[in-house]
């Protein structure tokens, strides 16, 4: 059989090279979101088979470190607060304590380049302390969101009286960020497989891209509304149990106590 | 645009917290009014959406990357209030869960990117869309209200940070919270707005919205008529914040007399010689100088200057729908 002479030509082809720059750090980006995503769509931990502290009890103990965390203007007071985030920290597992870690200390240098200038301009000692204080208000957030599951978040926000309507729009948007999440990284993923040497019009891709994350999500709204339906769930919530205290959070409650009696006495002094 | 804690005080956090109470309460009344077959579903998945398109890079020319808001595409597809809710919810997400932006600073972020931008790029978009008819003015109009959308938002949030040194300073006078004071914080944050971030959001929501209404028109959130009277609460609401203008001490960056230039570096350090254009070039003199009146104190200067310029805005506008459609009703 004769092979065209065409065919055993070599073509020579040779990519123009591209910039996928921004395509890259939106699959990073997505890929790191998925990595969470069993904590973010699942049950999580929260009071009940683990023993673990009330929900609530954290929110609320997160939410005052933080106001007297911003409030404080003496160093012995964020020294203290460290150190108890450090003591907690250290009941952590190894993931845990790197992603904490790493999020503070990002927060804290990222303030303190902001405020270089400032430093430059004789803010001095007032200035310095705001790296402390986002590095220290990151970290404790980070270490609630860690052992609180999303469950938990939305029966917290249940106990302290938000609406029913919050509450769905809440738990459905952290379980369909994973299912969207998911879909469009497929679709970054074809349209970076597809962009073979120049894309001109990748911009133009990506608009596709959105709209298309776009109606999906109608899509899987009409098919959550007709779950829901089938399921006879009308969209009101109830917490599961009540609230019993343990010696979790006989100890969370005395660490809030102390906390505020700490801020008291630095501030006097 | 997200603000950390402990960039604002806890005061600020807390106004801008309570501001953003009843637009929540009325955003969820509005919402639930209106809600179609499949609409509560709707507003979560919106949400989830919300947090992904925040999460997106978007090409920025130069070859570098930066994230759009998109919550002016967000209202124009699921309406303002739908939107306020998703943004809002996509923000708390984001604090709660992956630390971005603060949690005491919900409230400002909140005001900033699920109340002032999506009500703002709505309203824009709207207004100039039922002025101008018309596939591609209506794309325009979009694009203009996701720019001048994105712009306001950080204007709010350099007021916010701008006005710190001035509310909260410890007994040396040093400042507690952001250092820059509104003269450093407006130009810091609406130089890098003006010229990128507000191209690349407007550029990304009319890529979208062209998408979405070419592949499936009836997905899109069809609004009533523009509430006019709702326009005019926003202007004048901006126009009763002039005043804070005030508060800034010294010139913005770049917008010195000719007078004021050999000063202008500071730190007891002078020019040599005033520029010899600036010296003797044109100087016409404005109605109001610095936006003063004789014989008025300055609060009320600023506020007079700010409501004249906001009704030639508006009067520029009628007449610009005037001339695009002889004989209708401007």
């Amino acid at each position: 059989m004769d092979v065209p002479g065409w065919l055993l030509k070599d073509e020579g082809y040779r990519p123009r090279a591209d910039r996928d720059g921004f395509l890259d750090r939106s699959i990073l980006a997505f890929l790191a979101l998925l990595a969470r995503g069993g904590a973010m769509s699942g049950t999580g931990s929260g009071q009940g088979a683990r023993g673990g502290t009330e929900p609530l009890l954290k929110v609320a103990a997160a939410l005052l470190l933080l106001l007297l965390v911003a409030l404080s203007r003496n160093p012995l007071f964020l020294a203290l607060v460290g150190t108890g985030l450090l003591v907690l920290l250290a009941g952590q597992t190894g993931r845990v304590i790197a992603s904490v870690l790493v999020a503070a200390g990002a927060a804290a240098l990222f303030t303190l380049l902001i405020l270089l200038p400032a430093l430059a301009w004789g803010r001095g000692p007032a200035a310095l302390m705001l790296p402390v204080k986002a590095g220290l208000s990151v970290a404790c957030v980070r270490l609630v969101a860690a052992g609180t599951g999303p469950a938990a978040l939305t029966g917290a926000f249940k106990r302290l009286g938000a609406p029913d309507l919050f509450l769905l729009v809440f738990d459905l948007a952290l379980k369909y960020i994973v299912l969207l999440g998911e879909f469009a990284l497929a679709l970054l993923y074809a349209l970076r497989l597809r962009s073979v040497g120049r894309n001109a019009d990748k911009r133009g891709a990506l608009a596709g891209v959105v709209g298309s994350l776009f109606l999906k999500s109608m899509e899987m709204a009409e098919e959550m509304y007709d779950g829901m339906t089938c399921r006879g769930f009308t969209g009101q919530y109830r917490a599961a149990g009540r609230f019993r205290p343990g010696l979790r959070d006989a100890a969370l409650g005395g660490a809030m106590v102390l906390l505020a009696a700490a801020f008291v006495l630095t501030r006097r002094a | 645009m997200h603000i950390p804690d402990n960039y604002l005080s806890p005061a600020t956090c807390a106004v801008l917290g309570a501001a953003m109470v009843p637009v929540w309460s009325v955003s969820m009344r509005r919402v639930q009014a209106g809600l179609t077959r499949s609409g509560a579903p709707m507003l979560g998945i919106g949400a989830a959406f919300a947090f992904l398109v925040m999460m997106l890079n978007v090409p920025v020319p130069g070859g570098s990357s930066a994230h759009a808001v998109g919550a002016t595409l967000i209202a124009a597809l699921l309406g303002p209030w739908a939107a306020c809710i998703a943004v809002s919810v996509a923000l708390l997400i984001q604090a709660l869960l992956f630390g971005d932006g603060g949690v005491l600073a919900l409230g400002a972020n909140c005001f900033n990117m699920a109340f002032v931008m999506p009500f703002a790029g709505y309203f824009v978009y709207r207004f100039l869309g039922e002025r101008f008819r018309g596939e591609r003015a209506g794309l325009v109009s979009l694009g203009l209200g996701a720019y001048l959308a994105i712009n306001l938002a950080a204007f709010c949030a350099a007021l916010e940070f701008g006005i710190q040194p001035a509310i909260a300073r410890d007994a040396a006078g040093m400042p507690l919270y952001c250092p820059y004071p509104l003269a450093l914080a407006i130009p810091g944050m609406m130089l890098p707005h003006l010229l990128v971030a507000g191209f690349v959001e407007a550029g990304f929501t009319v890529g979208v919205f062209a998408f979405i209404r070419r592949v499936s028109p009836g997905s899109i959130h069809q609004g009533g008529r523009t509430r006019i009277p709702a326009l005019y609460g926003i202007l004048a609401a901006l126009v009763g914040l002039a005043p804070l203008g005030l508060l800034a001490s010294g010139r913005a960056w770049g917008e010195w007399a000719p007078r004021e230039i050999r000063t202008a570096l500071g730190a007891g350090r002078s020019l040599a010689a005033v520029p010899s254009g600036m010296a003797h070039g044109f100087n016409p003199q404005a109605l109001w100088a610095d936006y003063a009146v004789t014989g008025l104190p300055g609060w009320l200067g600023y506020l007079w200057s700010a409501l004249a310029g906001a009704a030639l805005l508006l009067i520029g506008f009628k007449l610009l729908g005037l001339l695009r459609r002889p004989g209708a009703k401007a």
